[in-house]
């Protein structure tokens, strides 16, 4: 109960402030080769810097910050495969798109239909990978090793 | 008192985001690693916790991860109290095309494992493969932008 408590509360301040900002980490890199823009692209290294800095700070002070820093992950050709492609297509897609994931949560609730329209295929997205791309990635995982 | 970031406010809320991400998963046990925000897990990790009452047995987390409820109220409280709440078309045009870039991203970010967001919290927790995977987004990213370029320019040849 209370992780949901609290994955609700930082959702609550995350909206509000992504609403107020206009942050995408999709449209700041897309701005910042495009256009030579930064303005957009500096809320993406503020997540890195502050997610460091709280990493670093709260494993210092005994929180729960288990197994960091992660250091070299890669576990297998197959999950190296999987994310390269899974970038790629996120990022592609989503420039199409106007905006990441969360940038679309919040473009819905500002009352944009297109962002519904995402949000729609998004969460269709999410059960078809459920029941059909998931065996995709299991044979990708296993012919690779 | 209104304290003026100037074109730092971004960071700044980015820096705030990454900070309350690390702070959840420290003392609120938001596990696995760096995943206080997610907009790829957490939504499929509600959505299955959701479907699995109707039946099925997708896999959850020993909690109900409620970021993208907290997402809608938050952004719908600051564009209510802004005056930015109103039905309107979006920036995608073509409607048929916004639910299947939705369908496309959700399926490839869970290829991935993450969304952008939390890519970027894993590099901040030091994983070498969240640095390829932040690395393929911008590539991804790079060739949309050289596509755009190359339909618009291929547009004004033919006009």
């Amino acid at each position: 109960m209370i992780p949901s408590l609290a994955t609700l509360a930082v959702g609550v301040l995350i909206g509000y402030l992504g609403q107020r900002s206009r942050f995408c980490t999709i449209s700041g890199i897309r701005d910042f080769i495009m256009l030579k823009d930064s303005f957009r692209f500096k809320g993406l290294i503020g997540l890195i810097v502050g997610g460091f800095v709280g990493f670093t700070l709260f494993h210092l002070v005994g929180g729960d910050i288990p197994n960091f820093p992660l250091g070299m992950d890669i576990v297998s050709k197959g999950i190296l495969i999987a994310s390269v492609i899974g970038g790629l297509g996120l990022g592609f897609f989503s420039v199409f798109a106007e905006g990441c994931p969360f940038r679309q949560h919040v473009m819905a609730a500002e009352g944009k239909r297109s962002a519904w329209l995402y949000l729609l295929g998004f969460y269709a997205g999410i059960a078809y990978f459920n029941v059909v791309t998931i065996k995709w990635l299991d044979l990708l995982l296993k012919t690779t090793g | 008192m209104k304290l003026n970031l100037g074109s730092w406010r971004v960071f700044a809320v980015g820096a705030v985001m990454g900070l309350a991400a690390a702070a959840i998963q420290a003392y609120f046990k938001v596990q696995p690693e760096a995943n206080g925000v997610s907009f790829i897990g957490h939504p499929a990790y509600l959505l299955d916790w959701v479907t699995n009452k109707l039946g099925t047995a997708w896999p959850v987390l020993q909690y109900v991860p409620l970021t993208v409820i907290g997402v809608l109220l938050g952004s719908l409280v600051a564009a209510s109290r802004n005056k930015e709440l109103r039905a309107q078309a979006g920036p995608v045009r073509q409607k048929f095309a916004a639910v299947i870039f939705g369908f496309l991203v959700a399926n490839l970010g869970l290829l991935l494992g993450s969304c952008d967001m939390r890519t970027g919290l894993l590099v901040a927790y030091g994983s070498v493969l969240a640095v390829i995977a932040l690395a393929s987004i911008a590539a991804g990213v790079f060739l949309a932008v050289i596509y755009s370029r190359f339909r618009a320019r291929k547009e004004v040849v033919i006009k």
